[in-house]
């Protein structure tokens, strides 16, 4: 098994020391860290994905294989120049105002991050204004929006109003998620997107950015 | 008649262990809550606050406990459906789903229309004892409105205790208001307890804001509370059932500590809702029968240990419509509930999809999965005359019971469904073969063409709409 396999193979199974260990030492062996994130941690995470939807791997191994990425991803995120940081990766994602449940919110996060986006994750109880803040400050072109609550998911449209307010707009895809958000739901606030799960966000998201 | 036994999972120790396990917790890493008021109330009567975490000592905990009623009477408007909460088996409406179900219009959002109209099957139905709260929630109304025309649905339709909803401060006043104004007398009320509200826990150990401010709120209107932590087993509780069993305890011990130091005697239902996790989506598994272990956990504490009136979430299937699925999981969750000694049940009125949709039929069906639990739970008679051995032996070897006059006497007693088909094939084949939900479907659109038009009389009526019209007019 090559190197890059291997570290494939680490990420997937979720061992994160050894991705640890495996990827310092190709970036002190001068290795491109470009090669070793698409050849190597990426292609981990591809194994996991369609197992995950397949229902063959459940969610806590996408978790553990995704936190193995990123002990990998924190290795060789510093030495990237800045031409290999896609700034239109990024993504804003926090549950809206007034609402305090994050789990689902965080798992986003975290499949979201293992797809390669830098995601900007601005917590719970996140007012309109702080998502504008936060579009802004780092040239955003997706938003995340999260409710667990039928009285919060409200919220979501107070938010999608203030970003058009702003004029930012056509600038961002706005994506919304949560148990009680439909199709119907995300067409009637306005917003471009309805992911049932942490998934369907990263795959609508990646389809947005290309 | 009783039954003999009750399903436990916990031996006597166990509770012990699950007790002093929460006062462990409760003292050194403390339960989180997100209200000013609250934080107050605790650092008044001694407890260490660090920010937003409180830490519970064990005298807290005592104290909070024998001020808690074990029993206590809850008044409907109508005095004849009065309930006693803490002892049978009191059923009240679902509480959260967002979608409506039925066999002609499919699954789609529900209105306040549909929300009226479950309140009408529940007053309509001889199973269900308790109104009110969010066996739908409506999507065509404001949501600065909606607290409002809900209870007004509410009291409107029904005339047994009615359940509120969990809001902020300003808009729980108004719920307890409106309730106050179809009792009579102002400061009825606080006499009284009248009207109860679900409230869950921010798992793990924390409270956020609104919950709060409605606990609050209703104990100081001395209503009734019925503090359900609704964790997932491997999501936001330990994998380990025992475990979530703990922190589900330490959160209502928590909850019941604040309830009782804002106005001791506050009556609190020790409510279980929990459920292990669905480790593929990192959500709640509906059907397991896991879930109810966990809770049956729990409902030991709450009534071997702690003496208090325990509820729990039983009747609940993950099926997406009335199909068999829906049938074993539902019956598997309420009869485990039952077993467990559960006093009150909530999602057990035709949930489906893990409480995201309540369906017409389902909730005929569930009555009648209801009367069948309530029957087992009688037991058997076991008095002498039951023992029946003058009539085995006057009958002897070739007579029939059918016509013995014992017989005629309590034939009727016997159990029978409502809704289920026991006839013979070819009287069901000539009736069209029909399916239960066909049945469910035609009977649940007989009793709402059947349901009064309104159960307020004119003079209530005119000013809860007025009351409603201020609040509206205060808000805008």
């Amino acid at each position: 098994m090559s190197d890059f396999d291997q570290l494939a193979d680490y990420v997937f199974k979720g061992n994160a020391a050894a991705v640890k260990e495996l990827t310092q030492k190709l970036v002190n062996a001068g290795g491109d860290p470009m090669e070793i994130i698409s050849k190597g941690l990426l292609i981990g995470m591809d194994i996991v994905t369609p197992k995950f939807k397949a229902g063959e791997m459940y969610v806590p191994e996408v978790m553990m294989a995704a936190r193995a990425l990123s002990e990998g991803m924190n290795i060789v995120k510093p030495l990237l120049t800045g031409a290999d940081i896609a700034v239109s990766k990024t993504i804003i994602i926090g549950t809206v105002a007034g609402d305090l449940h994050d789990i689902g919110k965080n798992l986003v996060v975290m499949i979201m991050e293992s797809g390669g986006f830098n995601v900007v994750d601005l917590g719970v109880d996140v007012s309109p204004e702080k998502f504008v803040a936060a579009i802004k400050e780092h040239d955003a072109k997706i938003v995340g929006l999260s409710a667990l609550l039928t009285t919060t998911m409200l919220n979501m449209k107070v938010t999608i109003d203030h970003i058009a307010k702003e004029g930012l707009r056509d600038q961002v895809k706005i994506l919304v998620g949560g148990a009680p958000v439909s199709q119907s739901f995300a067409d009637e606030v306005g917003a471009d997107g309805y992911c049932a799960d942490a998934m369907a966000a990263k795959e609508m998201a990646t389809a947005f950015l290309n | 008649m009783a039954l003999k036994s009750r399903l436990e999972v916990l031996t006597k120790d166990d509770l012990v262990r699950v007790h002093e396990a929460t006062l462990k917790i409760l003292r050194e890493t403390g339960v989180v809550f997100h209200n000013e008021e609250a934080i107050e109330v605790f650092k008044k009567h001694g407890a260490r606050v660090e920010n937003k975490t409180v830490f519970i000592t064990r005298e807290l905990v005592d104290q909070a406990l024998a001020t808690a009623p074990r029993t206590f009477r809850m008044r409907a408007r109508n005095d004849k459906y009065s309930v006693t909460v803490g002892e049978g088996f009191l059923i009240q409406p679902n509480v959260g789903p967002v979608y409506i179900q039925d066999l002609v219009k499919g699954r789609r959002e529900a209105t306040l229309e549909d929300y009226a109209n479950i309140q009408k099957l529940c007053q309509a139905s001889d199973v269900v004892d308790l109104v009110g709260t969010i066996p739908v929630d409506p999507s065509d109304v404001k949501s600065s409105d909606k607290y409002l025309l809900m209870m007004y649905e509410a009291l409107k339709n029904t005339e047994k205790p009615v359940i509120g909803f969990c809001a902020n401060t300003q808009q729980v006043r108004q719920q307890l208001d409106m309730v106050e104004m179809t009792m009579g007398t102002p400061g009825f009320l606080l006499e009284n307890h009248c009207t109860a509200v679900l409230v869950n826990s921010l798992s793990p150990l924390a409270y956020a804001p609104d919950t709060l401010e409605t606990m609050i709120e209703y104990a100081k209107r001395n209503q009734v509370i019925l503090l359900a932590p609704c964790i997932m087993a491997g999501v936001s509780g330990p994998i380990s059932l025992l475990g979530t069993a703990v922190l589900q305890n330490t959160e209502t011990i928590a909850g019941l500590v604040l309830v009782q130091l804002v106005n001791p005697g506050t009556p609190l239902v020790y409510a279980t809702a929990s459920t292990s996790g669905y480790m593929k989506e990192a959500t709640y598994a509906a059907g397991s029968p896991e879930a109810m272990l966990i809770n049956t956990a729990s409902l030991q504490m709450g009534l071997d240990y702690y003496h208090l009136p325990v509820r729990t979430m039983s009747g609940i299937t993950h099926s997406k419509t009335v199909d068999c699925q829906a049938g074993y999981e539902t019956m598997q969750s309420l009869l485990m509930g039952m077993l467990s000694g559960a006093q009150m049940s909530v999602q057990s009125l035709g949930v489906l999809d893990a409480i995201m949709t309540t369906s017409y039929e389902k909730f005929i069906i569930d009555e009648e999965l209801i009367r069948r639990v309530r029957r087992i739970s009688q037991g058997i008679d076991t008095s002498d005359e039951a023992l029946a051995v003058d009539v085995i032996q006057e009958i002897g070897h070739t007579g029939t019971y059918l016509s013995h006059i014992s017989t005629f006497e309590k034939f009727r007693s016997l159990w029978t469904p409502t809704i289920s088909d026991w006839g013979n094939y070819s009287d069901w084949k000539n009736a069209g073969s029909e399916d239960v939900v066909i049945k469910a479907n035609r009977k649940y659109q007989h009793i709402l063409q059947n349901a009064p038009e309104t159960l307020l009389d004119s003079e209530t009526d005119k000013a809860l709409l007025e009351f409603i019209e201020k609040a509206r007019a205060h808000q805008s």
